[in-house]
């Protein structure tokens, strides 16, 4: 299954968006247009489902349901999430998930969210199999408190869903976590936003295939970075996980180095190439172009669109980029959504649904081409025009 | 009612000539887009533009070919011009048009009027069709020959290339204040051909053609 459709009232900096995916999305826009925050709305259902996590958890965790609402909503303070969860793209959605909210509290009451509706579609079934909403009269201040969703006794009839956004990934691997091995005890249970837990993760995944992954990590960094070889697992004397490889240099036998010496594209590509290769569903990566090599970015989407493809599945992409060289010939216009910061909140609209940019690629430009200048900040060059220091 | 409008140019300093040349003499264009975002591309990007079919605006340098109607022969070779693209070729460089203004430019770099080149003819039947007269690329002779005579010490710097550099360090920083508030469009134009046909292009586009 895959996400093939997001709708979204309210939500962050979007007041109303209503956009298709595809397999493989690539979301450009200016800097703080809401790429992240588009991604966020399925991390935020990921943290609905997750063990320990919740509806409650994931409003909180990002600070309030003041802090989740666009500040271009006006008149309807709900903030509204519907996806849509597809098997084919030439047919009708296998599901429907639609969760409304809103804020409830303030004063000495408790801040908190209350649902006011949650749905659930099933083509199968061929109707809604939850139809919840603030105003029926089983409901009061606290089952309005917990979705459905993330209770196993009352999300039986969806479980597919649940299930589905359990296994979705989420990776920005920031390296300087990566390296910090204090962070590693530090975080052990919590979220892994920022690859911290990357070594807990390959140190949980069973032996054969954490080798048969590594393998083909190997393979890719050969090429990338000539100078690390064999790179492997292993766990220290105290328990903790570690990356080993061997740096050549001018010495015969090379140097070992562990994951505090490796470089940040290094980490990066370990990081993401992991997050392909183990992520069972919907992946979602930032910006994977950071600290790597043009060379290596513009390898990038066939390198993504093969590990995508395996074990004859499709699991589906979400890519934020500000990269020129990643949107290579073979991206499609309908794998391309941009963003557009307007006083009314950011749009999101697919590629092939914008006029201007279906004329650019029918006139040949590139993909890059024709979406990297629409998303660029409308003033850019006055940025050569603020005066600094004195 | 507002015609959205691309503007096409190699550098930021050309792209900002451009905007303003735009702005100074219509009040109903809007810049939508300013490309390309990697330079050197435009050559070979010509005919994508010519068949974009959207009101586009190409400012490019004649360089080192003889003149305007040569360089368009290479560049779009038989292809007819979409009306909706205005294509024009700046002798020798957009650079060359700031320096026309040669009160305004001598007076913001800080060196005297006489230092910049003369005139030369470049049509022998209108005596009146000139252009400045550079001993090589005017935005070199910008920065080599003027800005060293400054007695702006912050421009020299920003202005003066350092080893193999093909521009200061803040070239664009340097010219973009002049462009945008100092240059005087049409005392330039007196001294520039490529320019005043430039303008004259801008107040008779319109874009009807790509309405219907």
């Amino acid at each position: 299954m895959y996400i093939s459709k997001v709708k979204l009232d309210n939500w962050r900096n979007f007041k109303s968006v209503d956009v298709d995916f595809t397999h493989r999305i690539f979301v450009v826009g200016p800097n703080a247009s809401g790429k992240s925050n588009l991604l966020d709305v399925i991390r935020f259902l990921r943290d609905i489902v997750k063990q320990a996590g919740g509806f409650q958890y994931a409003v909180e965790e990002r600070g309030g349901v003041s802090k989740i609402r666009c500040l271009a909503a006006r008149r309807h303070p709900d903030v509204g999430i519907e996806v849509h969860l597809s098997e084919n793209p030439a047919q009708e959605p296998e599901w429907i998930y639609r969760l409304v909210f809103k804020h409830s509290g303030g004063g000495i009451i408790k801040n908190q969210a209350v649902i006011v509706e949650e749905k659930v579609w099933n083509k199968k079934q061929k109707r809604w199999v939850l139809e919840r909403n603030n105003k029926s009269p089983k409901e009061d201040s606290d089952t309005l408190k917990f979705t459905h969703l993330e209770q196993p006794t009352s999300n039986k009839e969806f479980r597919e869903v649940y299930r589905f956004l359990q296994e979705i990934q989420y990776l920005n691997i920031v390296p300087q976590l990566v390296r910090d091995a204090d962070s590693y005890m530090l975080s052990a249970n919590k979220e892994d936003y920022h690859g911290r837990n990357l070594l807990d993760k390959i140190s949980k995944t069973a032996k054969n295939t954490r080798d048969a992954y590594i393998r083909r990590i190997n393979e890719v960094l050969k090429i990338a970075v000539p100078q690390l070889e064999e790179l492997q697992f292993i766990t220290d004397k105290k328990g903790t996980p570690h990356l080993e490889a061997i740096y050549t240099h001018w010495r015969a036998r090379g140097a070992l180095q562990q994951e505090a010496q490796f470089s940040d594209g290094t980490l990066r590509l370990i990081g993401f190439m992991w997050a392909l290769l183990d992520g069972q569903e919907t992946i979602l990566l930032e910006e994977p172009e950071l600290y790597l090599h043009t060379a290596i970015i513009k390898q990038l989407p066939e390198f993504i669109s093969k590990l995508q493809r395996r074990k004859n599945r499709i699991r589906q992409v979400i890519i934020t980029t500000h990269s020129y060289d990643l949107l290579t010939e073979g991206i499609g216009a309908d794998e391309v959504v941009l963003l557009e910061t307007t006083p009314e909140g950011t749009l999101a609209r697919r590629g092939d649904c914008v006029e201007q940019i279906k004329q650019y690629l029918e006139a040949g430009f590139s993909m890059a081409e024709a979406v990297i200048p629409a998303s660029a900040p409308k003033d850019i060059d006055k940025l050569q025009q603020i005066k600094i220091g004195d | 009612m507002m015609i959205d409008i691309i503007v096409v140019g190699e550098d930021a300093v050309t792209r900002e000539i451009s905007k303003r040349l735009l702005r100074h003499s219509r009040d109903d264009l809007q810049v939508t887009r300013e490309e390309p975002i990697r330079g050197g591309e435009i050559k070979n990007k010509i005919l994508n533009y010519n068949r974009l079919n959207l009101p586009v605006f190409v400012l490019t340098d004649l360089d080192d070919i003889d003149c305007p109607p040569s360089l368009i022969k290479s560049w779009f070779n038989q292809t007819p011009m979409n009306p909706n693209l205005i294509f024009r070729v700046a002798c020798d460089e957009a650079e060359a048009w700031l320096m026309a203004d040669k009160t305004g430019f001598s007076r913001f770099l800080g060196i005297k009027e006489s230092d910049l080149p003369g005139l030369k003819q470049c049509d022998r039947r209108n005596p009146q069709n000139v252009e400045l007269q550079f001993k090589y690329k005017p935005s070199l002779y910008l920065m080599k020959e003027l800005a060293v005579k400054s007695n702006n010490k912050l421009l020299a710097e920003q202005l003066k290339p350092r080893v193999y550099a093909k521009k200061g360090p803040e070239y664009n920083t340097a010219l973009i204040p002049f462009i945008q508030n100092n240059w005087d469009i049409d005392s330039a134009a007196k001294n520039s051909y490529s320019l005043r046909k430039a303008i004259k292009r801008i107040n008779e586009f319109s874009s009807y053609k790509f309405q219907s």
